[in-house]
């Protein structure tokens, strides 16, 4: 007994020993400074097919695995909020509409896009008929018929607890209930006695299958967007039968009932989720199955990766340091998002209201130097806010807010700071890695490059919402991501009354601007507008756009036809993963 | 003895309720609600953020929604949660909680295997190189943070004797074989524990070893492992059973860091996870069966006392 308690320590010991050695001699092994994977930021949907010469042949087992880094709050369509809930949402169902690969529209479970020249609209823009496709069918074999779609805007607009996305479609809801819901709310009413102005709206809904492959929603206004909402998760079809039946836990894969190429086959909450493929799905996908661990930490998925337990894995900026110089950079990919993060500036602080504090604070800091060294390239520079590959994007917006220090000081003398002298910032933040490292690099460039004093006050993640919920900050950054490619989705958020628009920003063109979009018809006169709006929103520094987003990851060479997405949600490529197939992946 | 089991119950009334209330408090305190991350994430519109607060009664006074929630829970109703819309917390407690207790279990076990065992060698061969040697493991387990320690077990077990899986904790406790692979999840949680556990062990058992009976055990001729077991380590235990029942319940509490590493849905992970999205139910809900798991073992612990010592009765 003694020599085996002896021996066991002194193992362990050297394996500790010996592991520690390897973990220091991965670290210096990937500081290879040659070969930078850079993001491939000129092409935001540069689709990645591996690298490598595929087996000609399938893979018997047509399997994906991929991971989240979250376990989805709800497989609902129209209760799903957060990005994981989102990208299993995305497989799960089928619209009317889809976005494709070029972000164009085209018809998913509709024979046709709705227009007035084909009928689907009607002359005065405020009815949309909507033809289904012949046998289409739910994950259970049962006939998918028109009624399904009524019953999922129903369930949008359903009196009590709400649906997150529901004010997207505020169109459909007829328009003299909802302004008496507006107005009950500016009255301070609250709780039940909401109840009656939401049951109007509830009832005032005009969306109707006259027959089993027809569905007509008539809008209260005209809306240039209508079609492109059409192709979002909010309006998928649901089986109210199912739904009544199993109430709120439906979503479990024993009752779980979709239209999608897949559908739930199993689900350990926390843990992981199988997907196969829905027999009867109109899209007839390649895969079998697609399993989905639920992965929360970055290192763990990276290190699942390299054991080849997972087919693709979404990159860290601990993990994308450790990709450098290895075999691995030939199954990178990094492709933009449509995502900006920028600079809020509270307006309503009496330092921060004077344009010239704000431009000085603009000009002062260098993007290039943020993107390409502080974050090693996994970012681009950004200064427009609408950004590239979104219609509307202007690339010369913000252009005037290149650093350019000369102009930055003499606005900051404008302002009555020469010098610096007796101005103090704080920027406010959540405590993450990533976000304290970004404001350690503000705080740094405006002290040096300013003179000015800027202290950081990192909260917890949760009180830091609320803080920019609540105008609680002089500076913070915040970003938007896009959820449809359209900037109706991007600037009226900075409207006056608008309830993001967290740095109380309040000017009247810009409303105006933004309104008279929100009902033009025609295309360019509407991105004209649109552009406009970004134009005045940048020069008043509403939200000083630092950086877009991009995504890395790491695709195995046998995943096939993976189209990785500047709108996709977790998952790479999940706008389109009915397109994958398997090729010469062993075991 | 039935006195005692009676004012033992008032006692743990009497602290849950008052756990009850200062989570409550302090959760409503700390500012953020649950649903101002989906604003300021996601882009949902403000408004769902008053419908929802309104439906689950969160513009309520305080104290009002206080009642409410005792009310509810005197009748076994923990509420719903709000980060997993529609499922109630008494199902996800119960789904988080198993991984977690049997997890907790293993390493318990492996906590007294290897740590008391070490800690009697050590005392007993004390200042010779076995006794350098373990304390010298001792501390360095101590000392090493448990993400560090169970980064090395992963990369030693999964990566190189591929022994295991890199998600161990993947489908752990769902059926017999799945334990196997929490050995090493049980190893890293434990290690902490165990240095403790041998360090004590030791220093118990030392003080022990000088006192007079066992000098008097042993020059009555008893057999060495008659003396060192029977009559020395007995009387060590009592220090190291009051550690129990906190080492107990904090094992099976769970660890972020264990189960996020080791892919493990635990408890631990889903307690932290509904502090930072403030879900409320969730937040209560753990916090409660924390605190009666750790009330309920230091009880345990408390009715074992007489076992180990004959001269402590229970009145």
């Amino acid at each position: 007994m003694t020599t085996a308690i002896t021996h066991r320590p002194w193992l362990l010991l050297a394996l500790l020993i010996s592991a520690v050695m390897f973990v220091a001699v991965g670290c210096s092994a990937s500081d290879d400074p040659t070969s930078t994977p850079g993001p491939n930021g000129d092409d935001p949907t540069a689709s990645a097919t591996g690298t490598e010469t595929p087996a000609p042949d399938l893979t018997e087992e047509q399997s994906l695995r991929v991971s989240l880094p979250g376990e989805p709050s709800s497989l609902d369509p129209q209760r799903a909020a957060d990005a994981d809930s989102i990208a299993v949402v995305r497989q799960l169902y089928a619209g009317l509409l889809r976005i494709d690969e070029n972000q164009v529209i085209q018809p998913d479970l509709a024979a046709s896009i709705p227009t007035v020249e084909n009928g689907g609209i009607s002359e005065d823009g405020l009815t949309y008929t909507f033809t289904l496709k012949d046998d289409l069918k739910w994950s259970d074999g049962e006939p998918l018929v028109a009624q399904a779609f009524v019953d999922g805007v129903k369930r949008l607009f359903e009196p009590g607890a709400g649906a997150p996305y529901a004010d997207f479609y505020r169109v459909i809801a007829a328009g003299g209930a909802q302004d008496a819901f507006a107005q009950a709310v500016a009255d301070e009413l609250e709780g039940d006695d909401l109840r009656p102005f939401e049951q109007a709206i509830f009832d005032g809904l005009e969306v109707t299958a006259p027959d089993d492959l027809t569905v007509v929603y008539q809008l209260n206004a005209q809306s240039p967007i209508f079609t492109t909402l059409a192709t979002l998760w909010p309006l998928y079809p649901v089986r109210q039968d199912v739904i009544d039946a199993a109430g709120d836990t439906w979503t479990e894969p024993a009752t779980h009932v979709s239209n999608g190429p897949f559908a739930l086959t199993d689900w350990n909450h926390d843990e992981d989720l199988t997907l196969g493929k829905n027999e009867y799905s109109h899209r007839n996908p390649m895969l079998d199955t697609i399993s989905i661990d639920i992965i929360p930490d970055a290192a763990v998925a990276f290190l699942a990766y390299q054991e080849g337990e997972l087919d693709i894995a979404r990159l860290g900026p601990e993990e994308l340091v450790q990709v450098r110089g290895t075999d691995l950079v030939d199954q990178f990919v990094s492709y933009a998002q449509l995502s900006t993060k920028g600079l809020y500036f509270n307006h309503e602080d009496p330092t921060l209201a004077d344009l010239n504090v704000r431009r000085a604070l603009a000009a002062a800091v260098d993007r290039d130097e943020y993107a390409g060294v502080v974050r090693e390239g996994a970012v681009l520079p950004a200064y427009a806010w609408v950004p590239p590959g979104m219609p509307g994007h202007d690339p010369t917006a913000g252009t005037q807010y290149q650093q350019d220090l000369d102009q930055a000081r003499a606005w900051l003398a404008d302002a009555g700071f020469p010098g610096g002298e007796g101005l103090e910032i704080e920027i406010m933040g959540p405590d993450d890695s990533v976000t304290a490292q970004r404001n350690e690099w503000l705080q740094q460039q405006w002290e040096t490059n300013l003179g000015i004093t800027v202290t950081i006050r990192a909260l917890e993640r949760g009180a830091a919402f609320s803080a920019l919920f609540g105008g609680e900050f002089q500076v913070s950054s915040a970003g938007w991501f896009g959820d449809y490619p359209d900037p109706e989705n991007w600037l009226p958020i900075f409207q006056t009354d608008h309830g993001l628009n967290l740095g109380n920003y309040d000017s009247e063109e810009f409303n105006s601007l933004v309104a008279a979009a929100e009902t033009e018809l025609d295309h360019d006169t509407r991105l004209d507008l649109y552009v406009q709006a970004q134009q005045i929103l940048i020069d008043d520094l509403a939200v000083a756009p630092l950086y877009y987003e991009a995504r890395q990851a790491l695709i195995q060479p046998w995943v096939q036809g993976l189209t990785p997405s500047s709108m996709e949600s977790s998952i790479p490529g999940d706008l389109f993963l009915d397109r994958v197939s398997i090729q010469g992946r062993s075991s | 003895m039935a006195r005692y089991l009676i004012s033992r119950a008032a006692e743990t009334l009497l602290t849950l309720f008052l756990v009850a209330l200062a989570t409550f408090l302090l959760m409503h305190t700390v500012p953020g609600g649950p649903f101002d991350r989906l604003v300021v994430e996601q882009g949902v519109s403000p408004d769902f953020v008053q419908r929802q607060t309104a439906y689950y009664g969160l513009d309520d006074p305080l104290p009002i929604q206080f009642a409410r929630y005792l009310g509810h829970l005197v009748q076994g109703d923990l509420g719903l949660s709000f980060q997993r819309q529609g499922l109630s917390v008494t199902d996800l407690l119960a789904d988080k909680f198993k991984p977690s207790l049997l997890l907790g279990t293993m390493s318990f076990a492996i906590v007294f295997a290897i740590g008391i065992p070490v800690g009697v060698i050590s005392a007993v061969r004390r200042n010779t190189a076995v006794d350098y040697a373990s304390r010298g493991l001792g501390t360095t387990l101590a000392a090493v943070p448990s993400f560090v320690l169970a980064f090395i077990l992963l990369l030693v077990f999964a990566v190189w004797l591929e022994w295991f899986p890199v998600r161990m904790g993947k489908g752990f406790g769902d059926s017999l074989a799945s334990l196997g692979n929490g050995i090493v999840p049980a190893l890293a949680l434990g290690a902490p524990a165990t240095a403790l556990l041998s360090r004590l062990t030791r220093s118990a058992m030392l003080e022990v070893l000088d006192q007079d009976y066992v000098r008097t055990a042993r020059s009555k001729g008893l057999g060495t492992g008659t003396v060192y077991l029977r009559h020395a380590l007995r009387n060590a235990l009592i220090p190291i059973l009051t550690l129990t029942g906190p080492l107990f319940a904090g094992l099976v509490t769970g660890s972020i860091i264990i189960e996020s590493i080791f892919g493990l849905p635990g408890i631990g992970a889903a307690y932290i996870s509904s502090v930072t999205a403030r879900d409320y139910g969730m937040i209560m809900g753990t916090t409660m069966l924390f605190a009666t798991v750790i009330v309920v073992a230091n009880f345990l612990v408390d009715l074992a006392y007489p076992l180990v010592d004959p001269r402590i009765r229970i009145s």
